[in-house]
């Protein structure tokens, strides 16, 4: 079973290595970040363009979504579970769609939930909307006066990979396995 | 006066002629009382109960600070009918939020909505499943924070099967 594996592992590195092909969706021509900042959760500035060297996962989600920002959270706990040694190569980012709610020490209590790793990031609006333009996160404040949320968001589902050379370069499905998310990263570690 | 012929043919009667009939109305008796046992029990099973982790949200609100309602988490499971009346989920409870509600997520084009049901139908002799992406009990602004590992109890109402009650445990999602 275990040699199988591995070699099933093998086949898969050599596979990359040769066409630097990835399990998720590639951009056609990898977009350079350009210079955006915002402010993480423990008061901290987080550059976009100055994490050369890091490959970099973006989520757009917000602490009150039910299902699929938790679930995202819960796959990039896995995958930095499997990174093992390499994780600290690897950043998971989580940028709020509703900064109304989620205050710094909200994100940071809620990201302490999956892992202390997590990085969660807020600004003003000035400062979140070129973000949102840049990774094309779609999302809509869709008032429920039935509910006692009062408001939820529809907001975009896909996770956004940067690379080492600070070019956002894969598109990953909320349903992706985590499997294939560390693979890529690996990938991503290992090439140009 | 009865004769012993006729004695006879009763004893007879009573032996070979009553007792299928006697076995049939038994049989009938067990089948309505099965039947109205099956009505008035509940036929639904719940399996795999789980909830993701969330946080409670301050007392406080207001400018830039999270209201009591903003601490969420979701309750899911796999919903079974065992019985041969569809049957319909139609409110939850749990004292670890402040407002319990039925919602359901959609998917559609890497966009996820969300909106509130009044009901979740269990067809008969089927199930319905809650999970991430797709149907669960939404619970809002919760009272205490929900880490993995923490159990809670919680209460589902059903038009037909009445009212469960759950433990419910704190999961990881996304495995």
């Amino acid at each position: 079973m275990r040699s199988l594996l591995v070699l099933i592992l093998v086949a898969l590195a050599t596979a990359s290595c040769r066409t630097a092909s990835f399990k998720n969706r590639a951009l056609q021509s990898p977009r350079p970040v350009p210079a955006m900042a915002l402010h993480d959760q423990r008061g901290g500035t987080f550059q976009f363009n100055e994490q050369r060297g890091r490959v970099v996962l973006v989520f757009f989600g917000y602490t009150r979504c039910p299902d699929v920002c938790p679930l995202t959270l819960g796959t990039f706990k896995t995958v930095e579970g499997m990174l093992g040694a390499q994780a600290d190569r690897a950043r998971f980012v989580f940028v709020t769609v509703d900064p109304e709610v989620d205050t710094p020490e909200f994100l940071d209590r809620y990201l302490r939930l999956f892992s202390p790793n997590f990085i969660g990031l807020t600004g003003s609006p000035e400062e979140l909307q070129p973000v949102y333009e840049f990774f094309g996160a779609a999302f809509q404040k869709v008032d429920v006066p039935k509910s006692a949320l009062g408001y939820l968001m529809a907001h975009s589902t896909n996770t956004v990979v940067i690379d080492r050379q600070g070019r956002w370069r894969l598109n990953v499905r909320h349903d992706a396995r985590p499997a294939d998310i560390a693979d890529d990263i690996r990938t991503l570690l290992r090439t140009r | 006066m009865m004769s012993a012929r006729m004695r006879t043919a009763a004893r007879a009667w009573l032996r070979h002629d009553i007792r299928p009939a006697l076995a049939l109305g038994l049989a009938i008796g067990l089948v309505l009382a099965a039947w109205q046992a099956g009505s008035a029990q509940s036929r639904i099973r719940i399996e795999g109960v789980w909830a993701r982790p969330g946080i409670a949200a301050g007392e406080g609100g207001g400018h830039m600070q999270p209201g009591p309602m903003a601490g969420t988490s979701a309750i899911y499971m796999v919903i079974y009918n065992d019985g041969a009346d569809p049957d319909r989920l139609t409110a939850a409870e749990a004292d670890v939020a402040r407002a319990v509600e039925l919602h359901q997520t959609t998917i559609e084009a890497g966009v996820s909505r969300m909106h509130q049901v009044p009901h979740i139908a269990v067809p008969a002799r089927g199930k319905v499943e809650l999970r991430p992406g797709g149907y669960h009990v939404m619970l809002i602004g919760l009272r205490r924070d929900l880490k993995v590992g923490d159990r809670f109890p919680a209460a589902l109402s059903f038009e037909k099967a009445g009212r469960i009650q759950l433990t419910v445990e704190v999961k990881m999602a996304g495995h």
